[in-house]
């Protein structure tokens, strides 16, 4: 059935799908040469340099969540939505120091896992691990439900099948080139994505009237220009402290803080914050212009590719979909690229198969990319919810991991006591502010749930953790000194 | 006590105008990785 509102024709969006597809996918087998040993594969070397740094982590953080949530919050939540949304470069900042502390501390880590088992032990390793997959494949599922929807709404091609494509393009270069391709790709991506949102943004912006736009949200909907608006004033601390969690926990982040070269990951990271911060207000004040372009939205998620499509006709179309295609890849590839490292490191090699060698687990680690996107294709097919109600679910979970990681990371005296109840309690109290208040409180009062948690633990029962232990090539010195 | 006309269109442009900078920052910063035999 084709959607009511699809600007371009399904032969237009095959052809674009085709084009971008076997694009990203001979580059990513072209790059994926370079992956000789598993440390390539995985990690790109080490050596990822600051241009393609700050790109894989800025165009990483610009996923269909950002390009479609974004106007989505301006729509509901007004001119505060959108700074509220910008807000999530703040663990792109913040991450910055931590990477170059990763980096110094674990100079052959290769995950999150890795950190949390070598700092607090095996329980919470195991609560980590199940926080951490189960945010990474929501965050997938989020992604492949948006190409659904999206390849649905602007070329009228049948959801599943627009899902099913976005999803086998990102898996076969993914599963070809490692996270060399993954880079490499996000690096091409993060310029169009770029250079897009300001072609369109710009032509919103000057075939509306700014005074036209302002007064008839002051007319029809005045809570958007309110300076005192309480659920999106909630919603700035929940999306900052969500988007610190996601940032500081994931193996997304992670890997590529190992992947860089040494002294390039903070630099990196601030450089992404800054190209990040004003890419939800370009990319979602367009949705405040719907009042006066009778856009009838009928669902919120697809308000800022309807008001684009309906000013800039059949190019702001074409421009609209490579952009949500860029911005679906490059997060889908380093999502299935770094849960496939977590899978297979911390529970192949660590708990399976501690003497696979690496040809083994290259073998596995293909077997579970596939794996994992035959897992969201099932889950995606179903469409299960809007995008906000999918991805905020996790809130909760990765803002209780928050205090764990910076304590961990800073603090001798943080302690497993703390970091395994931090995160229980944490998610427990969060998800219950999720079902009894709102979305919007989630991951605020599970990351203070937490915080207070491991300050009391550490308080009680403060402990004396040697930094060494992190770098697991000392190990064999540390227990000949002890 | 509402957002003015002036601070949304400011915001909005100094936006547009960031993200543009930012595409030409991020081919800058390539040409010189490249130069420095530095992009992996």
């Amino acid at each position: 059935m084709l959607h009511q509102t699809a600007i371009l024709s399904p032969v237009m969006g095959w052809i674009l799908i085709a084009v971008l597809g076997v694009l990203w996918i001979a580059l990513g087998m072209y790059w994926g040469r370079k992956a000789k040993s598993m440390e390539g594969y995985m990690l790109a070397g080490r050596s990822v340099g600051l241009a393609l740094g700050a790109a894989t982590a800025m165009a990483t953080w610009v996923t269909s969540n950002t390009t479609m949530l974004a106007p989505q919050f301006a729509f509901e939540l007004g001119i505060w939505g959108m700074i509220a949304y910008s807000t999530a470069s703040f663990g792109l900042f913040l991450f910055a120091p931590l990477a170059q502390r990763i980096r110094r501390l674990m100079p052959y880590g290769y995950t999150s896992g890795d950190f949390v088992r070598l700092r607090y032990g095996k329980i919470a390793w195991l609560i980590f691990l199940a926080i951490s997959i189960f945010y990474g494949f929501t965050w997938l599922i989020s992604m492949g439900m948006a190409g659904g929807i999206l390849m649905n709404a602007l070329a009228g091609i049948r959801y599943e099948v627009g899902m099913t494509a976005i999803l086998f393009v990102c898996v076969v270069y993914t599963l070809f080139g490692g996270l060399y391709a993954v880079i490499g790709t996000d690096y091409i991506q993060s310029l169009i994505i770029l250079i897009g949102i300001v072609i369109v943004g710009w032509g919103v912006l000057t075939k509306s009237d700014m005074n036209a736009v302002y007064t008839n949200l002051s007319e029809s909907r005045p809570m958007l220009l309110s300076v005192l608006f309480p659920a999106a004033i909630m919603a700035i601390f929940n999306n900052l402290l969500f988007g610190i969690g996601e940032i500081f926990h994931s193996n997304v982040w992670w890997s590529r803080a190992f992947a860089m070269r040494k002294g390039v990951g903070w630099k990196a990271y601030i450089l992404s914050g800054i190209f990040w911060f004003p890419v939800p207000i370009a990319a979602g004040f367009i949705a405040l212009a719907s009042g006066i372009f009778n856009v009838n939205v009928s669902s919120p998620d697809m308000v800022g590719p309807l008001v684009a499509a309906r000013v800039l006709g059949q190019m702001g179309a074409v421009v609209v979909f490579v952009v949500f295609f860029c911005s679906l890849a490059s997060s889908i590839d380093s999502l299935l690229a770094a849960t496939s490292d977590l899978i297979t490191e911390d529970i192949y090699r660590k708990m399976i198969h501690p003497s696979a060698g690496e040809e083994t687990l290259r073998r596995v680690s293909s077997w579970i990319i596939v794996g994992l996107g035959v897992l969201t294709w099932i889950v995606c097919l179903p469409r299960i919810g809007t995008l906000a109600t999918v991805l905020f679910f996790a809130g909760p979970m990765v803002g209780s991991a928050i205090w764990p990681i910076v304590t961990g990371l800073y603090w001798k005296r943080a302690n497993s006591t703390g970091a395994v109840f931090g995160m229980l309690l944490g998610t427990a109290v969060g998800l219950f502010a999720y079902f009894e208040i709102g979305w919007f409180t989630a991951s605020l009062i599970g990351a203070a749930t937490s915080m207070v948690t491991v300050l009391v633990a550490t308080y009680l029962r403060p402990a004396k953790f040697d930094w060494r232990r992190l770098d697991e090539s000392q190990h064999h010195a540390l227990g000949a000194e002890q | 006590m509402t957002f003015s006309v002036f601070f949304v269109g400011i915001l909005i442009k100094a936006a547009l105008a960031t993200t543009a900078v930012s595409a030409v920052v991020l081919i800058t910063l390539l040409v010189i990785d490249f130069r420095k035999g530095k992009v992996w």
